[in-house]
């Protein structure tokens, strides 16, 4: 018996001090909970608004109106109201976002790819640093890739050279300064084409249309653009304009493959541009508490099975990554970004 | 093939797509009437609703939005002079004037009863094109689509009627104004004084409200009197005459529906210049050009027919290769994409029943719409004699909410209240309104598939057989209406 207590003895002994270090512990956790949960209270029974900087309708209104219905809840906000404040391509939002009060009240569903490329290129009109806004969390970011007529002879690289030395490749753009503009300087400067880039086509289903009557050779749009017109028989997705294959098209190269070892970085830095997506950010310096409930809802919300599978039937994919891991991306790109790639940017904005 | 017509058939008339159209049309006659909001708005904010709905529902309901909105649009015209969409611009020419003669019953039949002819002549043009649909699309690319912006260019001579000069300074003013915004070629802003909200141009939407429904609140407040003056004859029962007008105008109706389907297949151009096209095109061939803009029934035909039309062509090119042919175009792409249908050729093999489904609804929405409408066109007639003092204050909450809706910004309300001034000045020295709008909408793409042309083909654009085809078409336009305006010098827009 005596063994027996003396046998537990030392047992309780180290439970007491187990358990006066997890008391600590988690008195300090409920602390900080309570400190993140006074923070997080703040949004109960608010009107949390998130701004879309494209018209009703759209893809992006879409992943908005979506994100907004569960993020409400998650936030405990007694509503999360979407307004679509579309205008210069996302810039008027953009802006008006980055003088916005940093309460935690307003925060915006950007293209963030778009926003990075016009300050990398010095877009006029483009009066923010992307890199200070406050990262949320991203919603979707899916690759871009490269697509070629469906019935044209162009398969491979080396038939885009081949054909190169008998006329300018023509490769299909929106217009200067749009992301595919600024992917197709970059793909006549990797692959060393032989091209000319056409514009002013009005959205990327009127490039496609082109692509299919054989007007133009190549065009760049986002992977499920591609996909359309793959259905529509007006594209081929030939390869990703990428480092690395995607999980969707294991048979589709990437484009990295045929490119010099001095060009990867370019590659690398369009794809993480890319890559950015649409993600959600506030005004620049919010609180960081206030920042970290919005950032934990959105993952909570992202995580939510009943949005997963909205989404899926809505064929919006989501493709989440934290606050911090945007935030990172943001500033790799901004920040760190070769120098001739930033010259291709400046180049394709016409600087 | 006839398989899937009927198997699309059967699908619509289950009660579930029925009741789904109801609920559109319902929502759709309530927006409708507003001016400026109209169909695309109301699409685009219902489109979340029908997520996980089936493909059928989806299209009864969006569908049937679209297809009231676009009558209820030409009835604010009428009643108010107000276009109650930019598509129902050239409505308010002749049906404004009509109700102003206390003929609002009459004008608001025409609208109903061409309104439904147009638009199955617009789903027969969408069936009977399944078959060649890939092709034809495929024929038209930027240089077609230039020439078609220069056939709508060419009308301002006849829509400005004896004061050619007029139209002229006017139209090349719409095309000046159209140059605002980011330049498709170069993407440098042009004429934008910094502002990043003129980047993306000038509106359509609060231009049209300013330049129409302006001088119209104006007169209302100056005169303090009702629309329809109290003096005539409060003749409610001519919605009838108004339906017997549209069948004994025969040709004039299915001309308009017929340029409402032709035009609206093309991707851009659509409604917006389809309605002047109908509306120009009736004012040559008329035996009374010189009653049009006065009240002409057969003006009004030619604008409200044309209206319901374009739905069915506009699907075409959606359908063909997936490329939307306007706003309203492009909302639909969304709603193939949620209810799981891939546009291109599987809409035309293993899913045709769903296209001859959209065929469908397009007619059973447009009869829906005129049996709901036709009990409350007295009520709404009605409207016109009530006091200005009264409907002043209505209408100018109308006309702001209509043009702040297009962006949710107040610079679309200044556009308005600028383009309503305008409008003012206009009727006060008697300059035509239409050419100004034909410039601002065809300037945009005349530029954009000028240089396209230019750089996909060089100078042989100038070659494909379509475009000497329509190169033909605008001679023949210019000298009949130079002829025509040598033999009468009529202004085509008294009201104007």
């Amino acid at each position: 018996m005596a063994s027996r207590i003396n046998g537990r003895t030392p047992a309780s002994k180290r439970g007491i001090v187990s358990k006066l270090a997890l008391a600590a512990v988690s008195s300090l956790a409920m602390l900080a909970s309570a400190s993140a949960q006074e923070a997080c209270d703040f949004f109960k029974n608010k009107t949390v608004q998130l701004v879309v900087p494209f018209s009703t309708g759209g893809g992006f209104d879409i992943y908005g109106r979506m994100v907004a219905k569960y993020m409400g809840p998650e936030l405990g906000a007694s509503a999360m109201i979407v307004l679509n404040q579309p205008g210069a391509g996302g810039l008027l939002a953009t802006n008006k976002m980055w003088v916005a009060k940093p309460d935690g009240l307003t925060i915006e569903l950007t293209s963030t790819s778009g926003m990075i490329t016009s300050e990398l290129g010095g877009a006029e009109g483009a009066n923010f640093k992307s890199n200070e806004f406050s990262w949320i969390g991203r919603v979707s970011g899916e690759p871009d890739v490269i697509a070629t007529a469906p019935s044209g002879s162009i398969k491979t690289v080396d038939d885009l050279r081949a054909l190169g030395s008998d006329r300018k490749i023509r490769i299909g753009s929106s217009g200067m300064g749009d992301i595919d503009y600024i992917e197709a300087t970059l793909l006549t400067e990797v692959l060393g084409l032989n091209s000319e880039i056409i514009t002013g086509f009005e959205g990327a289903p009127e490039v496609y249309a082109s692509l299919g009557r054989g007007e133009i050779d190549l065009f760049t749009s986002s992977q499920s653009a591609g996909f359309q017109a793959e259905k529509a028989e007006t594209g081929k997705i030939t390869w990703v304009l990428s480092t690395e294959k995607t999980a969707d098209m294991p048979d589709v190269p990437a484009i990295v493959d045929f490119v010099g070892p001095d060009k990867v970085s370019l590659i690398k830095a369009q794809a993480d541009v890319v890559a950015a997506g649409r993600s959600l950010a506030g005004p620049p310096g919010m609180a960081e508490d206030r920042l970290a409930c919005l950032r934990d809802a959105f993952d909570r919300t992202v995580a939510n099975p009943d949005l997963i599978a909205e989404s899926q039937q809505l064929k919006r994919p989501l493709a989440p990554l934290t606050g911090q891991q945007v935030a990172d991306l943001v500033r790799g790109v901004t920040a760190d970004a070769p120098a001739e790639y930033v010259e291709i940017v400046r180049k394709s904005f016409g600087n | 093939m006839l398989d899937a017509a009927l198997s699309g058939l059967m699908m619509v008339l289950s009660l579930d797509s029925i009741m789904m159209m109801l609920v559109g049309i319902m929502i759709g006659f309530a927006v409708g009437i507003l001016p400026g909001i109209g169909g695309p708005t109301a699409m685009a904010l219902m489109l979340p609703f029908t997520f996980g709905m089936d493909p059928v529902l989806i299209f009864s309901f969006l569908l049937g939005m679209k297809v009231v909105c676009s009558t209820t649009g030409d009835l604010t015209s009428v009643l108010f002079g107000i276009p109650g969409e930019a598509t129902s611009a050239a409505v308010v020419l002749d049906g404004h004037p009509m109700a102003r003669k206390g003929q609002a019953g009459r004008a608001l039949g025409i609208v109903l009863s061409s309104s439904l002819v147009g638009a199955l002549i617009g789903a027969c043009v969408l069936a009977l094109s399944i078959p060649i649909i890939r092709p034809v699309v495929m024929m038209f690319g930027p240089p077609e689509f230039f020439m078609l912006a220069m056939v709508g260019l060419v009308f301002i001579a006849s829509l400005s009627g004896g004061q050619m000069m007029k139209g002229l300074i006017m139209g090349c003013l719409g095309l000046l104004i159209s140059l605002v915004g980011i330049d498709p070629h170069a993407g440098v802003p042009r004429y934008t004084f910094g502002q990043l909200d003129l980047w993306e141009g000038i509106g359509l939407v609060p231009v049209v409200i300013g330049l129409f429904g302006g001088p119209e609140i104006f007169q209302l407040m100056m005169t303090k009197n009702s629309i329809a003056k109290k003096s005539t004859t409060q003749d409610l029962s001519g919605v009838f005459d108004g339906f017997r007008d549209t069948f004994r105008y025969w040709k004039t109706t299915f001309m308009a529906g017929a340029i409402g389907a032709g035009v609206g297949v093309v991707p851009g151009v659509g409604g917006s210049v389809a309605q002047f096209l109908s509306y120009g095109y009736a004012r040559q061939r008329s035996k009374n050009p010189e009653l049009f803009g006065k009240g002409s029934p057969e003006g009004l035909i030619a604008a409200a027919g044309n209206n319901n039309a374009k739905d069915g062509g506009s699907l075409v090119p959606t359908i063909a290769i997936g490329l939307p042919g306007s706003v309203t175009g492009a909302i639909l792409l969304n709603a193939f994409l949620i209810a799981g249908l891939n546009p291109g050729p599987e809409m035309l093999t293993t899913r045709l029943d769903v296209t001859f489904s959209l065929f469908w609804i397009d007619i059973i929405a447009n009869v829906l719409v005129v049996l709901i409408a036709l009990p409350l066109l007295k009520p709404l007639s009605k409207l016109t004699f009530t006091d200005g003092p009264i409907l002043v204050p209505f209408l100018l909450i109308l006309v702001v909410l209509g043009s702040y809706s297009e962006n949710n910004s107040l610079f679309s309300v200044w556009i308005m209240l600028a383009a309503a001034a305008f409008g003012i000045v206009c009727i006060r020295w008697n300059w035509p309104r239409v050419p100004l709008l034909l410039g601002l909408v065809l300037g945009d793409h005349a530029e954009r598939y000028l240089f396209l042309s230019h750089s996909l083909h060089g100078w042989s654009w100038l070659q494909r057989p379509i475009v000497i085809g329509l190169a033909i078409v605008v001679v023949f336009i210019l000298y009949s209406a130079l002829r025509k305006s040598g033999a009468k010098h009529a202004p085509v827009e008294s009201n104007a």
